[in-house]
């Protein structure tokens, strides 16, 4: 398990000239003007792309309330933030079978339906995927019983 | 234009499965926090919760609600109507709103401009002043309704611990629910407040 997060992660983060840090930079810089081609007709974009940076690139959380994107994360912090990518991306997770125990996700307050993608906690609380993996990011914690993800994920290791 | 910068994100980075995710979770989340504010609007206009009403201050946008908050009974407040609006981010609720009151509002968890000062406001994470708890800080599970519940029971119950405004504190901590100086807690106080 430890190796094939190190390989995913390794990818993402880990060396120091990362390829793909600079290529997340990349994606931003190149996006520019393949969008412009799109809004030709409809007057030059100059001041779109800082804009875009800050709307549509992804943020990262070294701590809590500091966000930055992937290319201003110190080395430190990419080794912390690819621990806890990795950590969230090996909870159990599955598709929503239509089950009556639980009927929707508290983040977005929308119904489950039949092949949604959800993820359940340590203290089995069940989310969509998506929306409970950018909370955790931010914060390790379970939305609805303030349980620490982390520690439970322990326990529930050493139990097992 | 959202769907060209997702194939081209994709194209990109096509190996970094994880990478992928998060730049396309970005992009979807301003249509989930339209979303979920356009579902509590509509469920506060069916069922009303007491105490507050809400509604938009631009039927446009979304993202900023103004609230009528109706003073506590047996608090100070009692009588006084307060204004408020809420400013939430693209990324709610993975992301608390601002509070600010527009109407002038006398407490030591409100700043003398306004702006609301409660934990449950505040992002999750290291707490510079030590005064708060993980399990009292912003949650995405909060809404309209629970964000005005808890300032609601904040004004009949000011945390006197990490004070906004200084003077409204040592006021209160000094004269306590004794304080009898009507009109100064809420520029809107009605004629029943000043009897009181």
């Amino acid at each position: 398990m430890g190796n094939c997060f190190w390989k995913i992660m390794g990818n993402c983060f880990s060396s120091p000239t990362s390829d793909d840090i600079s290529l997340l930079r990349g994606s931003n810089e190149r996006m520019g003007p393949r969008d412009s081609t799109i809004s030709d007709h409809l007057g030059p974009p100059p001041p779109y792309v800082s804009h875009e940076d800050e709307d549509h690139a992804y943020m990262y959380f070294p701590s809590p309330n500091v966000s930055r994107p992937a290319s201003q994360l110190t080395e430190e912090e990419q080794i912390r933030i690819a621990k806890r990518i990795g950590l969230i991306q090996h909870l159990p997770s599955g598709v929503y079978d239509g089950s009556k125990k639980i009927r929707e996700c508290v983040i977005c307050m929308i119904e489950f339906v039949v092949g949604d993608h959800v993820r359940y906690l340590p203290c089995m609380h069940t989310y969509h995927v998506d929306c409970i993996d950018d909370w955790l990011m931010r914060s390790l914690t379970c939305p609805s019983c303030m349980e620490p993800v982390e520690s439970a994920l322990l326990t529930s290791y050493e139990t097992n | 234009m959202a769907n060209a910068q997702v194939l081209h994100a994709k194209g990109l980075c096509h190996s970094l499965v994880i990478c992928n995710q998060y730049v396309t979770q970005s992009i979807m989340a301003e249509g989930q926090s339209t979303l979920l504010l356009r579902k509590q609007l509509a469920d506060l206009k069916k069922n009303p919760v007491e105490g507050f009403s809400a509604g938009l201050i631009d039927d446009d946008d979304i993202y900023k609600w103004e609230v009528l908050i109706i003073g506590p009974p047996d608090t100070l407040y009692e009588g006084g109507f307060f204004k408020a609006h809420l400013y939430f981010p693209k990324d709610y609720p993975q992301k608390p709103p601002k509070m600010k009151f527009i109407s002038d509002v006398w407490h030591p968890n409100i700043e003398k401009n306004g702006d609301v000062c409660i934990s449950i406001l505040h992002e999750p994470g290291d707490d510079k002043w030590g005064y708060e708890k993980a399990n009292e800080r912003w949650l995405p599970i909060h809404t309209v309704e629970t964000i005005l519940i808890s300032v609601i029971s904040m004004l009949a119950d000011p945390n006197d611990e990490s004070p906004a405004n200084v003077d409204a504190a040592s006021e209160w901590l000094t004269c306590g629910s004794s304080l009898s100086a009507p009109g100064k807690f809420g520029e809107e106080q009605s004629a029943a407040g000043d009897d009181a």
